[in-house]
């Protein structure tokens, strides 16, 4: 059995990822700041009992993913708004430069991102943004590979649907 | 009549996903998820949520303290400990078990680890320092676990230059305390730093050598003293 690594280690390996997916899931830097310090908080508790085989990554991300989901929870879904995200994007980028009249439309596919099923949404952001593969999508939000794959799907479908009636109407 | 519904494909939005998903985005859905999410928050965003992070988990967290031995120095077996880049604790005791009990008591709390990897700045300090070949660490000593009093004594002996000796009453002396010269004796024998803040350099008023910790503990203090040119007969 090899031995785990300092959960120092850990913190030093995986701060950078995870907070980057708590400001992804919640949209908001400050709420991602709290729920990073909650996250491994709650890892040091646990890791102690944690398998020493256990992919460390994605049992991280299911205690982040957990966690954001009690903050979203906590403030009601849509309390950060699509409007508010856009204009922390535009305002602390300048690589990306959100044209006005895009942001009309951001907005709107923020929001649809937002209002997905938590469990959709993550799969996503996982999938897309943090490059994760479905082995370890499915350890993070406990289900199995080919359920996380569903979620992704399921996601991209519910927003491509809703996008295009928002286009239509 | 049956209608095959015909499966929408398009080959570079599946590169998008890095998979095989039949029902993928159109590509402007794509492209605005990407403009929302790909880049991620900014690096000042990052640095103060690390930052605040660190902070947190020093507060909460029992203190991480690593440890290890140098087996075979002229004082015989040396254990040494640090936390958070600090010298924390010496101890000549002979087993792991004794260490770690030495640590508890002076810790509380704490995380201990066995590392000879992450002591080896302090193991080689060390051992160059009882060859003769340094004069000086480059690790700071962390006395905040101790009290007020010992600490107090262990900064003035921490003072005594090397190759002199003072004696406990001039330390008692010195932190204005003239007639405590029994308990600068007690706190300098508790010292959990030895070797590095040098208890060795406290003799007895009398000329005598004084108390030095531990079995074999004359021998070590003669040694200690022998190593700064001080010549005890």
């Amino acid at each position: 059995m090899k031995a785990k690594a300092d959960f120092e280690d850990l913190v030093e390996a995986h701060t950078a990822e995870l907070y980057a997916y708590l400001w992804r899931m919640l949209g908001n830097p400050s709420e991602a700041q709290d729920c990073l310090q909650d996250s491994f908080l709650r890892a040091y508790r646990a890791y102690g009992r944690l398998n020493g085989e256990a992919n460390t990554r994605a049992w991280l991300y299911k205690i982040a993913t957990n966690t954001a989901r009690t903050q979203l929870k906590r403030r009601g879904q849509h309390a950060v708004g699509s409007a508010e995200f856009l204009e922390n994007l535009a305002s602390s980028r300048t690589a990306v430069d959100v044209q006005v009249e895009q942001r009309a439309r951001l907005a709107q596919v923020h929001a649809a991102v937002m209002a997905l099923p938590y469990k959709q949404r993550a799969a996503l952001i996982l999938r897309k943004y943090q490059e994760m593969d479905y082995a370890e999508i499915g350890e993070a939000l406990n289900c199995s590979p080919a359920s996380a794959r569903a979620n992704v799907y399921q996601g991209l479908k519910k927003l491509r649907k809703q996008l295009a009636d928002e286009v239509s109407e | 009549m049956m209608v095959k519904r015909k499966v929408e494909k398009d080959p570079t939005l599946a590169d998008w996903l890095g998979d095989d998903l039949k029902q993928l985005p159109p590509h402007e859905l794509a492209e605005a998820l990407d403009v929302l999410y790909a880049a991620g928050p900014d690096q000042a965003q990052s640095r103060r949520a690390r930052v605040a992070l660190e902070k947190v988990l020093k507060q909460e967290l029992p203190p991480k303290v690593h440890y290890a031995l140098l087996p075979d120095s002229d004082l015989g077996k040396v254990w040494v400990a640090v936390s958070g880049s600090r010298l924390v604790g010496i101890d000549y005791v002979e087993t792991e078990e004794e260490f770690l009990a030495f640590l508890q008591k002076l810790f509380k709390k704490g995380r201990f680890e066995h590392s000879e990897e992450k002591m080896a700045r302090a193991l080689e300090d060390l051992r160059a320092y009882l060859k003769g070949e340094r004069q000086q660490f480059s690790l700071w000593v962390d006395l905040s676990r101790i009290t007020d009093f010992q600490r107090r004594v262990l900064e003035e002996t921490a003072k005594v230059p090397r190759g002199q000796v003072v004696t406990y009453a001039d330390i008692a002396r010195r932190i204005g305390q003239p007639k405590a010269v029994r308990a600068v004796g007690q706190a300098l024998r508790r010292n959990p730093i030895p070797i590095v803040v040098p208890c060795h350099r406290v003799v007895n008023s009398n000329g005598d050598l004084g108390g030095y910790g531990g079995r074999m503990g004359d021998e070590r203090k003669i040694k200690l003293l022998k190593l700064e040119g001080v010549v005890f007969a």
